[in-house]
């Protein structure tokens, strides 16, 4: 899973950087430097899954859903919310704990270096949401539409099996450790996520706190998440 | 030959001798890549009393400004804990040349205990795991071998 996604956040940027104005090089360029880590993340994670004896997995329908999404983005604007806001959250989140329980020295600095990337790259998509943000608000109604979308394959993500299952060994550190505590760790770090991706959007300009289209039962214990919580 | 810092931790002599150590190996360093943070150590005593040592890391340098006022220092992020999960982490590190999977800035902070990441805002949270990659080295570098230069 971990080589597709990568392989589509490398597609999404390549997609979209010859049709940018050269006024914006700056962009650009990093975009340019995001294809590069985005090939590097898909070759080391392809080679980890071929080298480990467990081999490529299948392709999920809901992350291709997702992914989906992000490459038939109708616009820049709405690839970049969804990948770089959202779905790099959500990477950025695995690689921690791919960090925090990595078997190996290797596998260590392979997510450390990876989660580096990943928090760049989500820290240039909160930037560029601000900017749009700053320079018209008016978009706002927009930005919430995509992101509407995008939250509702998440929420779908965040309950298909082969996602929560592995988030929760992860987070619990191997399967060793009991189920109950897997699903408690699961849900820390799903809260995690969506803690954090709330405070992006509110960095931006962009207030997602009682629009956020994932179901209540995800949002218990993340301040502000619920519409109630709105003051 | 590694040997501990030697300098009681936390101190601003601990620190000098940490980033000395740490920016010894500058090949090292720029692998790294440039870096760009105002980053706050928080240690809390068993009495709650809270002292707050800073690093900078500005492209390649790494500096310690040690022991500062958290106002005044103004930093990006804060990573807080008590001084006994800080201790754990630095005889980890000095145990295994680096710090193993249990004890690094990310593990001990992924779930909010013992470390907790804070910071005013979201970008300068994130930027906590931008430089990661650095901030680790430059703790691994206490279970690296001592400097032979003194601290300036």
């Amino acid at each position: 899973m971990l080589s597709e996604v990568e392989m589509v956040a490398s597609d999404f940027p390549a997609k979209w950087l010859w049709r940018i104005n050269h006024d914006y090089v700056e962009a650009k360029m990093f975009l340019c430097t995001q294809v590069m880590d985005e090939a590097r993340h898909t070759e080391v994670f392809r080679k980890r899954a071929l080298a480990n004896g467990g081999g490529l997995g299948r392709a999920s329908a809901v992350v291709e859903r997702f992914l989906q999404l992000i490459l038939d983005a109708k616009s820049y604007d709405e690839g970049s919310a969804l990948m770089h806001l959202l779905g790099e959250a959500i990477v950025l989140s695995l690689f921690r704990a791919g960090e925090a329980i990595a078997p190996s020295p290797v596998e260590q600095q392979i997510f450390r270096l990876c989660m580096q990337d990943e928090a760049r790259h989500v820290a240039y998509g909160t930037m560029h949401l601000r900017y749009r943000m700053e320079r018209d608000p008016l978009m706002a109604e927009d930005f919430h539409a995509y992101l509407d979308k995008g939250e509702e394959i998440i929420a779908m993500i965040f309950a298909t099996p082969e996602i929560a299952e592995p988030t929760a060994i992860l987070a619990a550190g191997g399967i060793e450790q009991p189920a109950a505590v897997g699903a408690v760790a699961g849900n820390v770090m799903r809260n995690q996520v969506i803690g954090e991706y709330l405070k992006r959007c509110q960095h931006a300009g962009l207030d997602r706190r009682g629009r956020l289209h994932l179901p209540d039962i995800l949002l218990e214990g993340i301040p502000g998440a619920k519409v109630e919580a709105v003051a | 030959m590694t040997a501990p810092i030697d300098a009681p931790f936390p101190s601003d002599a601990w620190f000098s001798e940490l980033v000395l150590r740490a920016v010894a190996d500058q090949a090292a360093v720029k692998r790294l890549g440039i870096a760009e943070l105002r980053f706050g150590i928080e240690i809390v005593d068993a009495g709650e009393h809270t002292r707050l040592f800073g690093l900078v890391l500005d492209g390649y340098e790494v500096d310690s400004v040690g022991e500062v006022a958290e106002a005044e220092f103004a930093p990006e992020v804060v990573v807080s804990g008590s001084i006994d999960s800080w201790r754990q982490m630095v005889a980890a590190i000095e145990e295994h040349g680096g710090a193993d999977t249990a004890h690094t800035l990310n593990s001990l902070s992924i779930f909010g205990e013992p470390l907790v990441v804070r910071a005013d805002d979201a970008m300068g949270h994130d930027k906590f795991f931008r430089f990661m990659g650095t901030l680790q080295a430059v703790f691994d570098a206490a279970g690296s071998p001592a400097t032979v230069l003194a601290p300036s």
